[in-house]
């Protein structure tokens, strides 16, 4: 085993322009947003916590805020922190890098956890 | 303004506990706020969010949804099933209805409204309204044991309800007395095209009618020009009526509704208001209105706890009205004004609807339905007074993000 299996990838850096929402699937198959912000990259659940809502699909980046679409609710991508009603529950957040141009999921107790 | 802050041995008291009450409470917290606080509410329930009691409660039933979050510390003092039966604005005091008063530097009213019941109908077993989660949970139950929901009166709360009971496989049936659904709230277009929809999905709707009896016997409703539709229970959602009395007891100015200025100041010292019981300027049709948003509700209790709190800071209320409605699967979202003197439309790939309004050139209104990606981008053109041109929003090949970002940067 390479150092490399503790990496599960999200997608590649070159679908998630500055500003955008990018995607990406965990092992389980739940969808995760990606974000780019200043050249650093962010993960989220793509799931508001408030309607159930998309925020790949119908989410909008500004900065480090992404709002919801729905229901207009806001999250700090770097925490996951609910900045904005109508959300109070954070998002959940992924630690994750970029190695050889891909969006990589980066913590192995996580990885591990999620490989179950 | 005074600085509230300084002085710890204030007391607030706020009176309703529904959203706009909790939110002040919840805010003044946050803010630091060292005083005494007293919330205090005629409901038996902690503070909980009143959307999705038309909606996935109706479905699933599951209360633990609906609390708001986070739960208020245990300084915050909450008093339940309490009713304010008075305000003395000169000694400065708040009756309740078991004899006891509490006195006050700072009384906040928002007691919010209540539904509006037709004549022909009260006292008559399964005719309901819905406002409150004992409202709900009627509702609730009573559709597991009918087989038909009669809701009279096409505006949201009515459609909403209407979807989720044809969701749980009960016959839906809207009577709405003017010719179209949502008057109040919408745009004819876009209500057209819900018409539409709901009619889709098997929901009769009769517009330009009303009920003039129920038939027990059949448990059917008739209506003004003769016919017989099924009404296994009738929830009215004709609109709602403030919740003033408190207020215009003691003077304070009110015409269904406590008139507000930005600062949700009323007419009588000391004595504040938010949430759906104000009549507040509307910044689009410079009218007072009610504002009976779920955003307003939240937006003004949080403004208010700002200007106390950072008075050096705070600025007016004046936030762009907006609204959503869930209704089965369609989503619609609309934010300023609901007419224009021109107006265009988009339909996105997946076949989600954009209607904008323009008045002397600026955008002053958008509804969507079904195209949530689209609706915050476009609403933000509606305060700054930022602008497109119908022609550049119609544009088959335009990118609606990209233009109101560079409309906002202009």
């Amino acid at each position: 085993m390479t150092s490399n299996s503790q990496f599960i990838p999200l997608c590649s850096i070159d679908t998630v322009a500055e500003g955008a929402i990018g995607m990406g699937y965990l092992p389980d198959g739940r969808r995760v947003a990606v974000y780019l912000v200043e050249g650093n990259v962010y993960a989220t659940d793509d799931r508001c916590t408030h309607g159930n809502s998309s925020l790949t699909e119908d989410g909008c980046l500004e900065g480090h805020i992404v709002e919801c679409g729905m229901h207009l609710g806001t999250f700090d991508v770097r925490t996951g922190k609910a900045v904005g009603p109508p959300c109070t529950q954070a998002l959940r957040t992924y630690p994750v890098e970029i190695r050889d141009g891909q969006v990589m999921l980066s913590d192995a107790s996580l990885v591990a956890d999620l490989k179950v | 303004m005074s600085k509230l802050l300084s002085a710890d041995h204030q007391s607030v008291v706020i009176v309703g506990a529904g959203l706009a009450g909790f939110n002040l409470a919840s805010a003044l917290v946050q803010r630091g706020y060292a005083g005494e606080l007293t919330l205090v509410g005629d409901e038996p329930w902690q503070p909980y969010d009143r959307p999705p009691l038309s909606k996935q409660f109706q479905l699933d039933g599951d209360e633990s949804q609906l609390w708001l979050l986070p739960e208020l510390p245990p300084k915050v003092k909450q008093l339940r099933q309490r009713k304010a039966m008075a305000i003395d604005p000169q000694r400065q005091e708040l009756r309740l209805d078991d004899g006891s008063t509490l006195p006050w530097d700072r009384l906040v009213l928002a007691t919010g409204t209540r539904p509006l019941r037709l004549a022909q109908l009260d006292a008559r077993p399964r005719v309901l309204t819905l406002r409150t989660l004992g409202d709900a949970r009627a509702i609730r139950e009573t559709l597991k044991f009918v087989a038909s929901l009669l809701v009279i009166g096409g505006g949201p709360i009515g459609l909403e309800l209407a979807a989720s009971a044809a969701e749980l496989g009960r016959q839906s049936i809207v009577v709405e007395k003017s010719m179209r659904l949502m008057s109040r709230s919408a745009p004819a277009a876009m209500a057209d095209i819900l018409l539409e929809y709901h009619r889709s999905r098997g929901i009769a709707i009769y517009l330009g009618r009303t009920v003039v009896a129920l038939d027990e016997g059949t448990q059917e409703a008739v209506l003004d020009d003769g016919q017989r539709v099924p009404a296994g229970l009738v929830v009215v959602g004709i609109g709602v009526r403030a919740n003033d009395e408190l207020a215009a007891d003691a003077g304070i100015a009110c015409d269904d509704g406590v008139f507000v200025d930005g600062w949700c100041r009323t007419s009588a010292p000391g004595v504040f208001a938010v949430g759906d019981v104000t009549r507040q300027r509307n910044p689009l049709t410079g009218r007072f209105e009610r504002i009976e948003t779920w955003a307003n509700a939240q937006g003004q209790a949080q403004a208010l706890a700002a200007i106390w709190c950072n008075p050096d800071e705070a600025r007016a209320y004046e936030a762009v009205p907006w609204f959503w409605s869930d209704q089965g699967s369609a989503r619609l979202q609309c934010a300023g004004a609901i007419t224009g003197e021109q107006q265009a439309w988009r339909v996105d790939a997946a076949g989600g609807r954009v209607l904008v309004h323009w008045s002397a050139g600026l955008v002053t209104g958008v509804a969507t339905l079904n195209a949530t990606r689209d609706f915050g981008p476009l609403k933000k053109l509606i305060v700054p007074r930022a602008t497109i041109t119908p022609e550049q929003f119609s544009a088959p090949e335009a990118n609606i993000r990209a233009l109101v970002q560079q409309a906002l940067a202009a």
